[in-house]
């Protein structure tokens, strides 16, 4: 009977061990493993390797103070659905830089107007449509063999075709670096690029998204809006920003977010969350001159 | 108490170091159970086997419950059958950009709608991927103004049905009435822009309107007007 109790103790040990097993199996998502090529697919339809999750969450607090904030007021967004295809991030995100660029570097983008100053800010226009904009799209996507042979874009082809684009429209494209480590990047660099009109680009092998940040129960919370994808992906950065969240008067929890333009079909802007899901193969720095 | 049960009282009483021969228990224990055996009634499953079936059944239900309540966590509640007030989530709505101009495009689907024409537009169309069934229309248009430009997002909704496309408009209360039409706003201020949402029904049709601008005075009431023709 004392052998069939122990028995019955390591039978329910053995139960709770497989449950936490699966508990812990759907918490972790698993980073898809790139070995030496990476391929950038991420789209509104994700086509290539991977997938994304919710990540939503709520952060209550007594109060909350944005300690930093760097970023271009204004910055292009654009989707690429005239291209009609999957996994276009490389040549949307290329397109981002191209266009807010275009503002100091005239028809780097034939005879197209990126935006204008409305009330007294400069704003990049939406994007409409602009058949220019989509002739620099398709440029773009044929320069960095986008699709070729398998979905997305290879890390040097993305690089390459995007100095490519510049050279052939009578400007030159060199990369600096704002690369610090795989989940956060170097702010003070990322800081002096703004400052300098410049944009910054990112190139993950997995990242994070948020698309919104709504406060609710009346200011005493933040809801967070955000997927994970373990898909490779690369986005257009035009700033960040420090939120501490204060309670009992002291600081518990800091988040930083990089503004950036999401490259994907829908054409929306939003965050990228530092020190959170992500993984960032490269942190670049476009300089043109 | 019979003298049975006296015995194996003091089986179970003896240190764990003691050995008990357990036929001997088996034997004095069997005839009990025996009597208890239904006529004609089922094998005598010994414990460790039924414990062992309900280790199994335990992994398969933890297995089952894994299948049911994961997928099922990360959905909307079912759409009811197509004809009622149904609910359809990104993923069931496929959108294509209308080529023809506007007015062709409501004309060949003999659409009774009011649209918006800017300074450059964009025209999606929205169908149900089961079945095909167009839903609502969305533009995006650009509004030169005096002191700029606004970016007017319009959709079109042509049907009874609540999509997730539209949800972000769940959050706006404030209700106001524009010459004589009923309307739902809410105004926010993002990035140093207003973003002023407003929801409203004409003529059986459902529309939802979002401007973007820098400068908010009066643009609610100048574009449903613009849109309504009031």
């Amino acid at each position: 009977m004392k052998s069939e109790m122990k028995w019955m103790r390591a039978f329910a040990l053995a139960v709770f061990a497989a449950y936490a097993a699966l508990l812990c199996g759907f918490s972790f998502l698993p980073k898809t493993a790139f070995a030496e090529e990476t391929r950038y697919c991420a789209d509104v339809v994700y086509g290539g390797e991977g997938s994304s999750v919710e990540g939503n969450y709520y952060i209550y607090y007594d109060y909350k103070v944005v300690r930093e904030k760097k970023n271009h007021p204004s910055a292009p967004s654009y989707g690429g659905t005239s291209l009609g295809q999957n996994d276009i991030c490389a040549p949307v995100s290329g397109l981002n830089v191209t266009v807010f660029y275009d503002r100091y570097f005239p028809n780097l983008i034939p005879n197209f107007e990126p935006g204008m100053v409305s009330n007294g800010t400069y704003r990049y226009f939406p994007d409409v449509d602009w058949p220019q904009a989509n002739a620099a799209v398709q440029e773009l996507y044929e320069l960095m063999h986008t699709n070729d042979g398998a979905p997305g874009t290879l890390d040097t082809d993305f690089k390459n075709g995007l100095i490519e684009y510049f050279d052939d429209h009578g400007y030159t494209l060199s990369y600096g670096d704002f690369y610090e480590s795989e989940d956060t990047v170097d702010l003070s660099a990322l800081a002096a690029a703004v400052d300098q009109n410049k944009v910054g680009i990112i190139m993950c092998s997995a990242y994070n998204f948020v698309y919104g940040m709504m406060e609710v129960d009346d200011g005493a919370a933040t809801y967070i809006v955000k997927s994970d994808a373990n898909v490779g992906h690369i986005m257009m950065v035009y700033g960040y920003m420090i939120v501490d969240y204060y309670r009992d008067g002291a600081v518990f929890q800091s988040d930083t977010f990089l503004y950036v333009s999401s490259g994907y079909g829908m054409a929306s802007q939003g965050y990228v969350l530092l020190s959170d899901y992500l993984s960032i193969d490269e942190a670049l720095i476009a300089n043109v001159s | 108490m019979d003298g049975k049960r006296d015995i194996l009282e003091e089986i179970a009483r003896l240190p764990e170091t003691e050995r008990v021969n357990e036929r001997l228990i088996d034997d004095i224990v069997a005839p009990q159970n025996k009597a208890k055996t239904p006529r004609g009634g089922a094998l005598a499953i010994p414990r460790p086997a039924l414990l062992g079936a309900f280790a199994v059944f335990a992994v398969l239900l933890a297995v089952l419950f894994f299948c049911v309540s994961l997928p099922a966590a990360n959905r909307k509640p079912a759409a009811p059958p197509a004809g009622g007030n149904r609910y359809f989530d990104t993923a069931e709505i496929s959108v294509v950009s209308i080529e023809t101009p506007l007015p062709a495009f409501i004309e060949e689907n003999a659409l009774a709608v009011r649209y918006l024409t800017g300074l450059q537009d964009v025209n999606k169309a929205a169908y149900t991927l089961e079945e095909g069934q167009l839903v609502y229309l969305t533009q995006q248009c650009l509004f030169l103004s005096a002191a700029g430009f606004d970016t007017v997002n319009l959709g079109i909704v042509l049907t009874k049905d609540t999509f997730q496309y539209f949800e972000a408009f769940d959050d706006i209360h404030e209700n106001i009435v524009l010459n004589g039409l009923d309307v739902v706003c809410g105004q926010t201020i993002v990035e140093n822009q207003y973003n002023i949402k407003a929801k409203f029904a004409y003529e059986d049709i459902t529309y939802f309107l979002e401007i973007v601008t820098d400068s908010a005075e009066g643009k609610l009431e100048y574009y449903v007007n613009t849109l309504l023709g009031l």
